[in-house]
């Protein structure tokens, strides 16, 4: 299977081009369409040429397999075999992430295959990059409540270079991904560039997924190489602990203590809108 | 343990927290036995930075004791006393290992919020809000310091706590704001805000070659303290400034000049009165009328080197000014860590004893006291050290 950033970023085909009307479908549209043509052109009136071009209408669908009413309602009876890359591009969520790293490509490499993986980014992957393992447990334990299976399996690897991967079959999570090492110019450290295309599915496993990731993936992907970053250069992920609060005795205390506890970044974000001084901050 | 702790705008308590502990495996655990308020800390107690949360304990000029050390920290022992840089960096980074230790990538667990506001995100700080990582600081008993195997230098028995405190801030900062201006021997340096980094400045200026300083404020005791170091002085509020400055400099401009202010300067123009109602109705963030004074003064060619913390936006300065007279504008959070030796030297020399500075020798718990102080600027306070 191809990773993602070997394609060139491509637009998606015409709507009305895409097969989305299934076979047995399609033969009883075209049979009923083609009747009504028929029909409608031999009674030679304004109500026969409406039904003609109603049969016509049927019988394009029927023979194209694309129906325009399906396309606009986002209904497709037909299955789609086309690669998970290209599906996912098309109905899920792409991200893109860079980040340089000071250390050399193979070891960034070494460390990337030897983790249990970072849960956000390739959900479980065991070392041998086939089953769930230690990169499971931790995702379950970050969606606690609702459970998202999630494992995914090793498509693609160069030494030192790229690491492709997918969701397995069975996976609650349809995912597709890579990870690329580049050595930066000068021996300076490795730029690691990650794709990752998703699609988070409906119901309790979909509600997992949504906490999993937030209100915004692609600072998911980036709080997560950040980690990855702080690891490789540092030894360890650095933290500035549990917020320490003066003894007020009060519960909003309490409750700021909770919002800052490690991890819990969304509420530092918004603390720093409320408390930022200036009333229309500027789209950046 | 006790520690000062923020609670709003002008509300700062002493109270009992619990002890910090070693968190990563290179951490120190230090037990303080001198610290500081810095006029940077005057910015938070006056509301002006944003994500602070009640109980966020304060300071960020600190040292002490090590009384504890994680397991992967080699270069210190229980008993080393040291002091720590307000500036926290992993020394393992492309910008550690560029010497630009205050734009260390790893050491602000926050920096997504920085990298909102600022595209990126610098070093993670002490006592300084949440963007800057949401450390505790050091006014109190004791203080966590990540990274300690690279930021705490140690200290010889022969100088005072009171000597080398300074080390951890504002020495360094007065420093590398001369430092950014590339003295050339004989030249004049204007330095606005004889607050303590500025009263380093005008001594570090000198001591990189500076033929004259000129010190601008408009408190007595602060332009005294800055004569005593040889520089001339400037009553900003008694004269035209820009014209008495380019009096002073044979109608050229200052060589260089310095906004050891900040966001927060006063003044008595038609730009700080705008600036005082824009930030009263939260259009603008920081007031910018030292900057704006500064880039109009400085003669062409020259250099306009910023220690004042900015935090945000500013308004009406002329960056044309700027750019037709060829300025270069320098500026940041100091690099600590990369002054700390050479420094230390120069104090063991007897080039500089930085104790000067200091006119307030406070307990912790007459902090609160001690902050309002040393913002309205009572009794003569210019620099307020505290012992727990």
């Amino acid at each position: 299977m191809k990773t993602i950033q070997e394609h060139e970023p491509q637009r998606a085909k015409p709507d009305t081009a895409r097969m989305n009307v299934g076979t047995a479908e399609r033969v009883g549209s075209a049979i009923g369409g083609g009747a009504l043509v028929a029909y409608g052109l031999s009674r030679r009136s304004v109500g026969g040429a409406l039904l003609a071009l109603l049969g016509g209408a049927a019988l394009y669908r029927g023979v194209t397999g694309s129906c325009p009413a399906y396309t606009s309602l986002g209904i497709t009876t037909a299955a789609d075999d086309r690669p998970l890359e290209e599906q996912l591009k098309e109905r899920g969520i792409s991200i893109e992430k860079t980040i340089t790293i000071n250390r050399p490509p193979e070891e960034l490499y070494a460390s990337w295959r030897s983790l249990p993986a970072l849960p956000g980014v390739m959900g479980g992957l065991a070392p041998d990059g086939r089953t769930g393992g230690e990169g499971s447990r931790r995702l379950a334990e970050e969606t606690a409540g609702s459970r998202a299976q999630w494992e995914s399996m090793i498509t693609e690897e160069k030494q030192n270079e790229l690491i492709g991967w997918r969701s397995l079959p069975d996976a609650d999570v349809e995912s597709v991904g890579s990870v690329r090492f580049i050595p930066c110019n000068g021996g300076m450290g490795t730029e690691v560039k990650v794709a990752l295309s998703y699609s988070p599915p409906a119901g309790r496993a979909g509600d997992a997924v949504a906490k999993l990731f937030g209100k915004d993936p692609s600072r998911r992907l980036g709080e997560d190489l950040r980690r990855f970053q702080q690891k490789m250069e540092t030894g360890d992920i650095v933290s500035a602990g549990q917020r320490v609060s003066g003894n007020t005795g009060s519960d909003a205390g309490n409750e700021d203590a909770r919002r800052f506890a490690w991890g819990s970044r969304d509420s530092v974000e918004e603390a720093s809108w409320e408390s930022f001084p200036a009333s229309d901050p500027p789209a950046w | 343990m006790r520690a000062l702790c923020w609670h709003g705008t002008h509300d700062v308590r002493v109270e009992n927290v619990p002890d910090p502990q070693i968190i990563n495996p290179r951490d120190a655990i230090i037990r303080i036995t001198l610290t500081a308020i810095c006029g940077s800390d005057l910015h938070l107690y006056d509301g002006y930075i944003p994500t602070m949360h009640k109980g966020d304990i304060l300071g960020h000029e600190f040292m002490g004791e090590v009384v504890e050390v994680g397991r992967e920290n080699k270069s210190l022992k229980v008993g080393d006393r040291v002091v720590v840089p307000f500036t926290i960096a992993c020394g393992n980074c492309f910008f550690c290992n560029r010497q630009l230790w205050s734009l260390c990538d790893n050491s602000n667990p926050n920096a997504a919020i920085a990298e909102k506001l600022y595209g990126q995100s610098a070093s993670g700080l002490f006592g300084y809000s949440h963007i800057f990582g949401g450390y505790a600081g050091g006014q109190a008993e004791y203080a966590r310091v990540p990274f300690a195997d690279v930021g705490p230098i140690k200290v010889p028995e022969s100088l005072s706590d009171e000597q080398v405190l300074f080390l951890s801030d504002i020495f360094p900062t007065g420093y590398m704001a001369a430092e950014n201006c590339n003295i050339q021997p004989g030249d004049t340096v204007a330095v606005w805000g004889c607050g303590p980094v500025g009263q380093f400045t005008i001594r570090s200026a000198f001591m990189l070659g500076a033929g004259a300083v000129i010190a601008i404020d408009n408190q007595p005791e602060r332009l005294r303290m800055a004569q005593e170091a040889g520089a001339e002085t400037i009553n900003y509020s008694e004269v035209d400034l820009l014209d008495e400055l380019k009096a002073r400099t044979g109608g050229r401009g200052p060589d260089a000049c310095i906004d050891a202010v900040g966001m927060e300067a006063h003044g008595t123009t038609i730009g700080a009165l705008y600036d005082y109602a824009k930030q009263a109705v939260k259009l603008e963030t920081d007031r910018p009328n030292v900057l704006r004074q500064a880039i109009q003064a400085c003669r062409k060619g020259g250099t306009v080197s910023i220690p004042g913390v900015y935090g945000g936006f500013i308004d009406k300065v002329n960056i044309g000014a700027a750019f037709s007279k060829g300025l270069t504008l320098k500026m940041g959070q100091t690099h600590v860590h990369r002054y700390l030796r050479p420094l230390m030297e120069r104090i063991e020399r007897g080039d500089i004893d930085p104790s000067f500075v200091i006119t307030h020798r406070m307990k912790l718990d007459d902090a609160p006291g001690s902050y309002a102080t040393f913002r309205k600027k009572e009794d003569n306070c210019i620099k307020v050290v505290m012992t727990p």
